[in-house]
């Protein structure tokens, strides 16, 4: 109906002929917009709905006094329907390890929560299937479950800033929500995140529709394809740094994997840009030492590029 | 007594839209109070603060983790006087 809909559009109401580049670009776009906008209201509304029942607050208390490993599965899959604002990663970090969780546990959380992102798996499965949102939220999850044993592992107690073990936390009491005000909030986030992101999604498409109608469909293989081996480290390197949201990029990269760039590369790139920010890691500074958001950073970089080759050899 | 509202965050973004939102809130109440900016993350930890940006209405923290709107941070005052 939608494809239906996108071909009137363009064949009819615009009146451009079959198989041109202008059309198929347009096409593109009308028929993408709608289907993202959608599918990502709808579930940025039932995500909302789940996190009105999992507060920082009772995370906290359901990861506390937990072992390694149970800890790490528990902390990785409550990171991903909270949401994460880089500014809240410091209160939220002293908030934990002040409870008593284990630094490692707290890694789990920390980098699960921006790493899998509704926004994110919402477009993905708009634009690439259901398959590709499943693996990029395993995969987050493996990865955030994995760094954090490491980082436990490491014993890294002492690169943690003094002060944060000493402060004396005021336990807030929690409102209870009624079912009402649940749907409230769901609707209101549903349009609030729809509404922010749609910009970037709209930008991004038309930037991809531009490449969809025009660049030959080989564009990429040489240069990002699976046959080279440097395709995935260069792409995680490059967006560590980057601070994009997720909605702007994946209709670029559904547009680059069309043009030849391989599946896992695009998965590696977007994990580096959603899950590692440079604004994160210069007000993480204010907790941990500059040694620690190395390591932290490095075993980012390497658990993202792993994942990147094992996606390049499953899927190609 | 007058009024204190609180802006927890430690500067994004969203915590200066917060920020002028309770100041448009204030201005269109018409009461008077004092608005803070709290951007010690100490001070927001030990709160009980763990979501950014966050509203307290005399040391009650009232919303967490988002930009609370004009109107609803308006309900939240009628409420509090």
């Amino acid at each position: 109906m939608l494809q239906e809909f996108a071909d009137w559009v363009t064949y009819t109401l615009l009146g451009l002929a079959q198989g041109t580049p202008l059309a198929s670009s347009v096409n593109f776009f009308v028929y993408d917009s709608i289907k993202v906008t959608v599918m990502l209201a709808v579930i940025v509304f039932l995500v909302a709905i789940v996190r009105t029942f999992i507060t920082p607050q009772k995370v906290k208390k359901w990861v506390a006094g937990r072992t390694e490993g149970v800890g790490n599965v528990v902390a990785a899959v409550l990171g991903i329907p909270t949401p994460f604002c880089s500014c809240s990663a410091v209160p939220l970090f002293i908030g934990f390890v002040e409870s008593g969780v284990p630094l490692g546990i707290t890694f789990s959380f920390l980098i699960a929560s921006p790493l899998i992102n509704e926004v994110a798996a919402a477009m993905l499965l708009a634009m690439f299937g259901w398959q590709i949102a499943l693996i990029y939220i395993v995969s987050g999850l493996i990865i955030a479950i994995v760094a954090g044993i490491i980082i436990g592992r490491l014993h890294l107690e002492g690169e943690v800033e003094e002060f944060v073990y000493k402060v004396k936390l005021h336990d807030l009491a929690e409102k209870v929500m009624t079912w009402k005000d649940r749907l409230t909030f769901a609707k209101n986030e549903s349009r609030d995140i729809t509404l922010k992101v749609l910009p970037y999604i709209l930008i991004g498409i038309a930037i991809g529709a531009v490449i969809h109608g025009y660049a030959p469909a080989d564009f990429l293989v040489n240069i990002a394809g699976e046959d080279n081996p440097l395709a995935v480290p260069i792409a995680v390197l490059i967006g560590i740094p980057l601070y994009s949201n997720a909605a702007g990029m994946i209709p670029i990269l559904e547009v680059l994997t069309s043009k030849g760039m391989a599946m896992g590369t695009a998965l590696a790139f977007m994990m580096a840009v959603i899950g590692l920010s440079l604004p994160e890691m210069i007000i993480l500074r204010k907790v941990i030492s500059i040694k620690l958001i190395v390591i932290f950073a490095g075993i980012m970089f390497g658990a993202i590029t792993l994942t990147g080759y094992l996606f390049n050899a499953i899927l190609g | 007594m007058m009024m204190k509202i609180q802006v927890f965050g430690m500067g994004c973004r969203n915590c200066h839209q917060l920020e002028a939102n309770v100041k448009q809130a204030v201005v269109k109440s018409g009461i008077t109070a004092e608005v803070e900016m709290v951007t010690d993350p100490v001070k927001i930890a030990e709160a009980g603060i763990m979501m950014t940006p966050a509203l307290a209405v005399n040391g009650d923290v009232v919303t967490m983790g988002r930009v609370t709107s004009v109107q609803e941070i308006l309900e939240l005052l009628a409420e509090v006087r």
